[in-house]
């Protein structure tokens, strides 16, 4: 297929009719509105739907009972929508069902700003909703990335029956990049659904549930979900930049700030200096063994993101105290330039008593 | 400070306040934006009722016309989306001193907002409620609202808005202990002005609908009206707004309607024909939430002790 060029927003959507889903619930808010608005006309050509609900709680639930009907199902938001969709991703966490939510991030707390950010990482990896659950989370670093990651979000949802997160900043969101397709999967491909509700005809009916009273079956069937989040763990991606060999200081970085570090990478490397970029492309399930082993080959490491720190805490908790971990972020709707990661890299292997080539 | 009562402070003189007492920062609309009229009548409001600026808050949640507080040079509160009514309902279950108004929209208060908005109306808390209709979301530019026409083609509706949009005064008046509907248009600011002074000395929850130009995203939502006056329905009683003389002129039709009448308001909402403007629904006497959340504020020092006393009898062993 040839390229198209297209906004991160715009690509997502047409993903998301790649991948065969034919039901997308939304709400406006910035800066995800590219999103619903490409989705309401091109739904109803392929025969699908679009419904612009009263709320984010209403979308999220009207996606939790399309789900129940065994339809493949897509909405999107940004931050503080998210929040409003945590209890629809927490009760299909707990009634196993697969979904696809886009969050495009941007600034917080509360109102906060209508400019980019990854400050609602822990609100993906880390809950969102209530309760011991999970979600898978992939965090594209360019709009084809994002169009692929799109399209494997509904493939791993069917797989684990859970909901996937794909988890881009307003930058992704916005930014125009050519991009590819994929052909379309066809219905008669996807992943038979036993589970569904489609109506109980020869069969014994299905129902809809996250609720167990006995605190016994609850704590046999939360077990029983870890086993599957430990599972994801053969799904989990990641990118290596300039880490064969030994480096002075790894950083680590994902989604936008990745590929603005991989500029800095560039400079320093042609400045001699011995720096790398290890990119967690699943964040949840974070690629803790593989950051863990790249750490052995680096003297220091550095994570950068659009937050205050918070993938920094998984980053701390895979590399385990064995490397020195630090920190650099931007927030508010700020970026770092590549100039500034430079300067904080060359701070960092000062005080590491590393020479600066 | 919180509840407790202020009047304690002497103030020598009385201050008077001036329109400039209550202008903000320069207001940033788009041109033509109907929130310009809202916002003067707004500051003409504290100004000809002498509302000290350190008693009045204005509350909103999330859209264009939630940027209001900003240009009130009172206290203000810019909510959380559909939360505007819920954060003044905090606000007044326990400051009975405070004059509360509410800036809210189509969006806001008829969509994410509606259950806020039929309890709000139910716990009848005193407060001036100015919801803005302009019949779509132009903070996010231009998604359907629930007010929005059928046809009306916006970007999540790009082949015309498929259901009729909901009326507001009709959901309104459908909720037990509702107190004060009314309805009035952005571009008759002494019309405008009578109606936010009829709800402001309103003992209860004041809700009155804003028809409100967006010359950006729907120029023709409400131009048919300023060019055709006769497709509104001015409502005139002794006991109803009165805009002057001049609405004779500026409104042919008029209607006859006790506010004290409710089956009656239902049937001008209800109404096809003859957009209403002015008092649908008025009644005084209903009970009011805050008179109960508040109750405590008048409770004595000797009141407390002896209830305190009373509720750790419950413990005795």
């Amino acid at each position: 297929m040839e390229k198209k060029l297209m906004k991160g927003c715009e690509a997502i959507g047409e993903a998301a009719i790649c991948a065969g889903a034919r039901l997308f619930f939304g709400y406006p808010i910035t800066p995800q509105n590219e999103i619903p608005e490409y989705l309401s006309s091109r739904m109803p050509q392929v025969g699908g739907t679009f419904v612009q609900a009263e709320s984010e709680v209403a979308a999220s639930n009207m996606l939790y009972g399309a789900s129940g009907a065994g339809k493949r199902v897509i909405t999107s938001s940004s931050s503080p929508g998210i929040s409003l969709m945590g209890e629809a991703l927490s009760y299909m966490a707990g009634a196993e069902l697969p979904a696809v939510i886009v969050s495009i991030m941007r600034a917080g707390p509360g109102l906060g700003g209508i400019l980019p950010s990854q400050s609602d990482y822990f609100q993906a990896t880390k809950g969102g909703g209530h309760g011991d659950y999970r979600v898978m989370v992939l965090a594209p670093e360019t709009v084809q990335e994002a169009v692929d990651h799109t399209i494997k979000a509904f493939d791993y949802a069917d797989k684990y029956r859970n909901p996937v997160i794909i988890l881009a900043d307003g930058i992704l969101g916005q930014m125009m990049e050519p991009v590819t397709f994929p052909e379309p999967v066809r219905p008669e491909d996807l992943p038979e659904k036993p589970w569904a509700t489609t109506g109980a005809k020869g069969r014994e009916r299905n129902i809809v549930n996250s609720l167990y009273l006995n605190p016994d079956v609850l704590e046999e069937r939360n077990w029983q979900l870890v086993k599957k989040y430990e599972a994801m763990r053969e799904d989990v991606e990641f990118d290596t930049y300039h880490l064969d060999d030994e480096v002075d200081v790894m950083i680590v970085a994902y989604g936008t700030v990745a590929r603005i570090a991989r500029t800095a990478v560039d400079t320093m490397r042609e400045q001699g200096m011995r720096v790398g970029l290890f990119r967690p492309v699943t964040v949840y399930p974070f690629p803790s063994d593989a950051l863990a082993e790249a750490a052995d080959k680096a003297g220091a490491v550095l994570t950068s993101e659009l937050s205050t720190g918070q993938m920094l805490e998984d980053v701390k908790a895979a590399i385990a105290g064995k490397r020195p971990v630090e920190f650099f972020g931007r927030v508010g709707g700020n970026l770092m330039a590549p100039e500034e990661i430079v300067e904080q890299v060359t701070a960092l292997m000062e005080r590491q008593g590393r020479s600066v080539a | 400070m919180y509840g407790l009562k202020l009047d304690w402070m002497e103030t020598p003189e009385a201050p008077y306040y001036t329109l400039e007492d209550y202008t903000g920062p320069e207001a940033r609309w788009c041109p033509g934006c109907g929130d310009f009229a809202v916002l003067t009548a707004a500051q003409r409001l504290c100004r000809d009722e002498q509302l000290a600026p350190e008693k009045t808050v204005f509350v909103s949640g999330i859209g264009c016309s939630s940027r209001f507080p900003h240009y009130m040079k009172t206290y203000g509160f810019h909510g959380l989306h559909g939360r505007a009514l819920p954060v003044a309902c905090g606000i007044r279950a326990r400051r009975p001193d405070l004059n509360i108004f509410v800036a809210t929209g189509d969006g806001d208060c008829c969509s994410i907002g509606s259950a806020h908005w039929i309890h709000a109306v139910r716990y009848n808390m005193r407060m001036v409620v100015m919801m803005f209709d302009n019949n779509v979301y132009g903070l996010t530019k231009n998604q359907t609202s629930p007010t929005s026409p059928e046809g009306l083609r916006t970007y999540t509706h790009p082949r015309g808005a498929p259901i009729e949009g909901m009326d507001p005064l009709q959901v309104s008046l459908a909720v037990r202990g509702v107190s004060f509907i009314a309805q009035t248009v952005d571009f008759n600011p002494q019309h405008l002005l009578a109606t936010l002074t009829a709800a402001y000395h309103h003992p209860g929850f004041a809700f009155v609908r804003i028809l409100q130009r967006c010359p950006h995203y729907t120029p023709r939502a409400f131009a048919p009206l300023q060019e055709n006056p006769s497709m509104m329905s001015l409502l005139v009683h002794p006991d109803g707004i009165d805009g002057g003389e001049s609405m004779t002129r500026l409104f042919p039709n008029r209607i006859e309607h006790d506010p004290s009448d409710l089956r009656g308001a239902r049937v001008i909402a209800e109404a096809e024909q003859g957009i209403p403007v002015g008092l649908l629904y008025k009644n005084d006497s209903v009970p009011r939430y805050d008179h109960a959340s508040a109750s405590g504020l008048s409770a004595t020092r000797e009141d407390r002790v002896k209830l305190l006393e009373q509720q750790l009898d419950w413990f005795r062993i």
